[in-house]
């Protein structure tokens, strides 16, 4: 299967967040920001606007890409974790 | 949110922040629990780390790497912990960058780089509030050590 014959047949992104995988319809035109939000809101994340999805490479998504490029599985965490 | 944990999880975390800070840097570590007991605490993680006397920073491939293999080890953060050189409390960057974002989710800090004899009840612990503030709770109420 080509990479466009499987964006073609995307019907879901799982996103993991604090051990919980939910699964998200794929919208093709969808922004990452637009998926990161719903992502937030469904994981019931508070008021913390660091957040990103990530690839499970690590690889952070740009918040203004288009999903098409991303994979079926998305990991959401702090686009920085520290303390101080 | 509470956790259960053995006493020995916290001997065993001022240990690591006493061999890693070397009484100069931060350090953190991970207080887990298996999926299937949510208050349940019996295992630390000690992530790759740089630090520095005021911060410490978790390389954020390796973040994401932790992220999943929590997940397929069925095993959940239950509380984030380090030290401070100093006085304990709760800063600004602890409040905008813990590992984890949901109310309830406990972040505990440990006083004078863990030297000396260190009690919960001199460390500051720090409860993730629905509307996204922090609040500072008595750590006796919220963390249960057994011996």
């Amino acid at each position: 299967m080509t990479g466009t014959e499987a964006q073609a047949h995307k019907q879901d992104v799982g996103v993991l967040y604090d051990s919980e995988v939910k699964e998200f319809p794929y919208k093709e035109h969808e922004k990452v920001t637009e998926l990161l939000e719903r992502a937030k809101h469904a994981f019931g994340v508070v008021s913390n606007h660091l957040l990103s999805l990530f690839a499970p490479n690590g690889g952070e998504l740009p918040d203004d890409k288009s999903l098409a490029a991303a994979g079926e599985e998305l990991v959401l965490g702090q686009s920085v974790v520290k303390g101080g | 949110m509470v956790v259960c944990a053995g006493e020995g999880l916290l001997v065993e975390t001022l240990a690591h922040f006493r061999q890693c800070g070397r009484g100069l840097d931060e350090c953190v570590v991970y207080w887990t629990g298996p999926l299937e007991d949510a208050e349940l605490a019996d295992e630390i993680v000690h992530p790759m780390h740089t630090a520095t006397r005021h911060e410490y920073v978790i390389d954020q491939r390796l973040a994401v790497r932790f992220a999943i293999e929590s997940a397929r080890g069925r095993r959940a953060v239950r509380l984030q912990v380090h030290v401070h050189p100093g006085l304990a409390f709760h800063s600004t960057t602890d409040d905008q960058h813990s590992i984890i974002s949901k109310p309830g989710f406990l972040s505990l800090v440990v006083p004078d780089h863990a030297h000396g004899p260190v009690t919960l009840d001199r460390c500051y612990l720090a409860e993730l509030q629905s509307d996204g503030s922090w609040r500072g709770v008595p750590p006796a109420e919220r963390i249960r050590l057994a011996r």
